[in-house]
């Protein structure tokens, strides 16, 4: 063989290897697992494999000459062609999503294309185009399952992308979440944070570029700047009925090898949540504010509380009519007197509203525009709404016949709240306004009430046992529906109910027998009911039995020289019927060991009297009689156990100017005072009310600034304070109509024994009942009448409390009044020696009294 | 002068590989209705068909490239007669073989015929590829190549052929004197 053939033979050899090789090349092309053609330009197939020839369906080597635009709708058409004109000398490859439509299919199917120029090595005129097509339609149909999901998620749920931009697939709810369709590609400052950043904490803005920070980082800096990353934002909206959304935002790094190559986020609508917890937290307030308000009503001076529910009604009824005429200075007068009323009656929050819209009405820095109108008709409106609230309250909690059970769940209820809000006390800041301080602890100190009902199981035993003793047959009934009272009250009203049920049984109620032949039944009734309205009880007695003979009062009376015969004609039935509580009346013919000759009867006046009530009778000769009664609950402090000193009544007038608002400086002179007897040491004892009416009324005048000298005597039992103005010129009559509304002040002095009377030159304050009888000058305790022992002795301990201010030596002295157990302490000016005398009728309260008295003088001397 | 040589050298090629074409393609499928068409110029194709068996026969003189585009369909026709099977009992690697074959007996002749005429040659193996290889043939316009294009057609199948002649001595071509006789029918000689 020749050298040639020898070649020729080794290359056939190669060029059959390189076919097969080649063979093997093409059929691998032929099953790719996605498309795979070459196209010319107008789109004709010049290579395809098996996966085209599938979508064409038609065979492999048919393909050839196909129109590969036909896999396609002409829309999708013209944006492929698009793309493929796009490559022309300008980039190697796209790669984009694009549908087919497969004929006969109803569904399109998602492709992800690879196109690029192809290049043949030889000159050709013509251009082919490769083409890779990738189907992705089963993931698109995943992922469409999964957005179905995520649509179904109440939550947003997108990607942020290594670009640091918002990945194309997100869930549904994101869209409605931000109210933005257009998120893909958007960076998050200008989507989720757009409007959280334009007015945000530095903080805010750190975070969310920490958000953006971490992407590409290593994913232990993502957990260490996570804390940094907002966790809560408003979102604004327009058209919106809360005007946007909260949204919560969680975020959760997708990590490959240890790097964050996105961030999950995640968003959620916590508007609901949040609105619920405002919501809450209102209604707690609202709650609070309730509470707040119940005791303020409850602790308010019940006898007075009424003048000062009208007097606040009358001026808030007038603050709408003067917005609408814009008349700032009658607004401000008003103001006055609603603010001046409401912090004597102790409605707080009433009395800062008024005080805040007093202050901002009278703001000369604001001009009297439309806005500052407005303003004021909105403050206008939360004073109604506020008061609103106090006179519903008030009047929920004033007791009717209907609503007794109601009673009890308030009465309940308070109880809660004074346990609740003494505990307040004791921590809180209230101890820094000691005008707030005093009233609220006056006001929980002398709680100590009781049911009524406590009282049944005496009663009954009393009359089972009378009635045993007098062999009468006889059967109580109550009706009192546990009526709280308080424990002084109800031991008064224990006593004179015994008196009654006694009385009733022995000279009522007739025998068995004699019930019997006058047709009533064997067994006496005795019934026994109350009610509550307005801090007072109403109680009824009630017997079946004789009656009392009218005409035997009559000649009793006459005979026990309680009336003469001629007034007998002169007054009326019952006027006549009320001799029976006289001291010494008695009609009944025998004298027992129950029932005397109408001693109790006076008593039981006497003490109803002293519970601020009245006593009636109405009988019936043979159907029976009925006592009617009434008295305070006293549920009002009736009993303070508080002490003033003159120092603290400076200090509590400097507080009441300062806080009605000093307008011009106020210069207090006391020191220099005319007549300074009782300048030092004078203790106004259970008067704190009277002390804040006299130093709210006198601050509303001091309040325009000046200097003043302010004068304090004694002049028999009153202790006066005069004011005179230093500076000439000032205008008293203006002080005058500012202190107008402030009249129930002196409603309150007034009724209380004191009085103001006002000259252009001074202003004369007089306080009641002070001292009583004594003439010892300097130091005095003084209390209302009917203070108990206990009352007493608490006194005294406060005295020795605030025995700093006690800049004197002592002489002490316990007389007899008509007080009772009236407590006068005393310094004499010429002797330093102490003495100590003892007049009340109680002996045991004396030598008691005594022994405190001498601990405490003893205590004082040695301080 | 020397452009009418080369073309009267491509012509005679042209005329003489058509011969060689349409002559062993009847003896090849045992068909003498076969006849040669002209495939107009209009409907000219980059790529024919799915696969193309091509052979190359080369000389100092000339050097032809024979090109026969099939798809496997249209083949199994032709030769069910020669392999005595039904048409889609027929192996693709059989019809492929069939016209490979075709290639060496057309390329054997002009061999014959060339060397007759005292003109060495030597011609390469048949080769089958895929029709779309077509795109990576020179088709670069030069005065001494010459495409051509036919189609071998019984009314009821057909295929195409193609021819790139290269001639490097015209005046030796023109010098020739081709005569075509029909041989003796041989056995197939498959590769």
């Amino acid at each position: 063989m020749s050298n040639i053939n020898q070649d020729l033979q080794a290359t056939h050899k190669i060029l059959t290897i390189i076919e097969q090789s080649k063979s093997n090349n093409d059929e691998l092309l032929d099953h790719l697992p996605g498309i795979f053609c070459i196209i010319d330009e107008e789109a004709k197939i010049l290579r395809g494999n098996l996966e085209l020839s599938n979508i064409f369906n038609i065979d492999l080597e048919d393909l050839i000459e196909k129109d590969f635009s036909t896999i396609f709708s002409k829309e999708i058409w013209k944006i492929f062609k698009g793309k493929i004109d796009a490559l022309d000398g300008k980039s190697d490859e796209l790669q984009f999503e694009l549908e087919i439509h497969k004929e006969g299919d109803d569904e399109s199917k998602s492709f992800y294309w690879y196109i690029s120029n192809f290049s043949s090595g030889k000159e050709n005129k013509k251009k082919f185009y490769s083409i890779v097509g990738e189907d992705i339609s089963e993931l698109r149909k995943k992922e469409k399952q999964l957005m179905e999901i995520f649509s179904s998620i109440p939550l947003g749920i997108l990607t942020i992308g290594p670009n640091k931009k918002i990945e194309p697939q997100y869930s549904q709810f994101t869209e409605y979440l931000l109210d933005n369709k257009e998120l893909q590609g958007k960076d998050l400052e200008s989507t989720i944070f757009k409007e959280t950043l334009e007015d945000c904490e530095p903080e805010v803005r750190e975070g969310v570029n920490n958000i953006i920070g971490s992407i590409g980082e290593n994913d232990l800096i993502f957990e260490s700047l996570k804390s940094t990353f907002p966790s809560k934002i408003w979102y604004p909206i327009k058209d919106n009925l809360d005007g946007g959304r909260w949204i919560g935002l969680t975020y959760q790094p997708v990590v490959y090898s240890g790097v964050v190559k996105r961030i999950l986020v995640i968003c959620e609508d916590r508007t609901k949540i949040i609105q619920s917890e405002e919501a809450l937290k209102d209604s707690q307030m609202l709650e609070d504010k309730s509470i707040a308000r119940i005791l303020q009503i409850k602790k308010s001076d019940q006898s007075m509380l009424p003048l000062f529910m009208k007097e606040i009604e009358e001026l808030v009824s007038r603050l709408s009519a003067l917005h609408k005429e814009e008349d700032s200075k009658e607004i401000c007068n008003v103001l006055h007197g609603v603010k001046g009323n409401a912090r004597v009656a102790g409605f707080d929050f009433l009395t800062s509203l008024s005080h805040e819209l007093e202050t901002y009405v009278l703001d000369k820095n604001k001009s009297e525009n439309e806005s500052k109108w407005k303003d004021i008709g909105d403050r206008v409106h939360d004073i109604k709404e506020e008061w609103k609230e106090i006179n519903s309250l008030y009047r929920s909690l004033s007791p009717s016949d209907g609503d007794q059970a109601d009673n009890e769940k308030v009465d309940s209820d308070v109880a809660e709240l004074f346990e609740r809000y003494s505990k307040m006390l004791n921590e809180s800041s209230f101890s820094e306004d000691p005008i707030k301080t005093e009233r609220m602890m006056l006001a929980i100190k002398s709680i100590n009430f009781s049911s009524i009902d406590d009282l049944n199981e005496t009663i009954l035993h009393k009359a089972e046992k009378t009635a045993e003793k007098l062999s009468k047959k006889v059967e109580v009934k109550f009706d009192w529906n546990s009526i709280i009272l308080e424990d002084y009250t109800k031991s008064s009203l224990s006593e004179s109910l015994l008196h009654l049920v006694t009385n009733a049984i022995s000279h009522g109620v007739e025998a068995p027998d004699k019930r019997t032949q006058l047709g009533k039944k064997e067994v006496g009734q005795i019934n026994i009911k109350a009610r509550e309205k307005d801090g007072m009880i109403f109680l009824d007695v009630h017997d079946d039995g004789a009656g009392i003979s009218f005409s035997s009062i009559v000649r009793t009376a006459v005979k026990r020289k309680i009336i003469t015969l001629e007034k007998v004609t002169q007054i009326s039935r019952s006027e006549l019927l009320k001799l029976v509580f006289e001291p010494g009346f008695s009609t009944a013919q025998e004298l027992t060991e129950i029932s005397g000759r109408g001693v109790g009867m006076d008593v039981v006046a006497e003490r109803v009297k002293e519970l601020g009530g009245d006593i009636t009778l109405d009988t019936k000769e043979g159907k029976g009689t009925r006592f009617s009664m009434s008295m305070r609950t006293g549920k009002k402090t009736e009993v303070n156990r508080n002490v003033v000193s003159l120092s603290r009544f400076k200090n509590l007038l400097e507080k009441n100017i300062q806080s009605l608002g000093k307008e011009k400086s106020v210069e207090l002179d006391f020191e220099k005072s005319g007549d300074a007897t009782l300048s030092k040491g004078m203790i106004f004892c259970d008067m704190p009310r009277l002390t804040l009416a006299v130093t709210t009324y006198l601050g509303s005048y001091l309040k325009e600034g000046g200097s003043y000298k302010l004068h304090s005597f004694r002049e028999g039992n009153q202790f006066n304070i005069h004011v005179q103005c230093i500076k000439e010129g000032d205008d008293q009559s203006k002080w005058a109509e500012f202190s107008k509304p402030l009249s129930f002040c002196l409603d309150y002095l007034k009724k209380h024994g004191g009085n103001v009377s006002i000259t252009s030159e001074k202003m004369e304050i007089s306080f009641g009942h002070i001292l009583g009888k004594t003439d010892i000058p300097d130091l005095h305790v003084a209390f209302e009448k009917g203070i108990s022992e206990d009352d007493a002795k608490i006194t005294v301990e406060r005295i020795l409390s605030i025995k700093d201010e006690l800049d004197l030596s002592l002489e002490i002295d316990l007389k007899p009044d008509r007080y009772t157990n009236l407590l006068v302490v005393s310094n004499p000016s010429e002797s330093k020696d102490l003495s100590l005398t003892l007049g009340a009728s109680k002996a045991s309260l004396q030598k008691e009294l005594r022994k405190k008295v001498e601990s405490i003088v003893s205590a004082i001397d040695r301080f | 002068m020397s452009e009418e040589i080369m073309e009267s050298s491509l012509a005679k090629l042209k005329e003489l590989v058509r011969q060689v074409s349409i002559t062993r393609f009847k003896q090849s499928a045992q068909n003498d209705e076969y006849n040669l068409l002209e495939v107009p110029k209009s409907s000219e194709k980059t790529v024919f068909d799915h696969w193309m068996s091509l052979i190359l026969i080369s000389g100092k003189s000339l050097r032809i490239t024979f090109k026969t585009h099939f798809n496997i369909k249209t083949c199994r026709k032709i030769a069910s007669p020669i392999y005595g099977k039904k048409p889609d009992d027929i192996a693709v690697r059989q019809a492929q073989d069939f016209v490979k074959e075709y290639g060496n007996l057309s390329a054997g002749f002009l061999k014959k015929i060339f060397e007759e005429q005292d003109v060495d040659v030597g011609i390469s193996l048949p080769l089958v590829i895929r029709g779309f290889d077509e795109v990576f043939f020179d088709k670069s316009e030069d005065e001494s190549k010459l495409e051509d294009c036919w189609r071998l057609d019984n009314g009821s199948t057909s295929l195409v052929c193609t021819s790139l002649l290269e001639v490097y001595q015209p005046e030796v071509i023109q010098e020739l004197d081709f005569t075509i006789e029909e041989e003796e029918e041989e056995e197939i000689d498959f590769l």
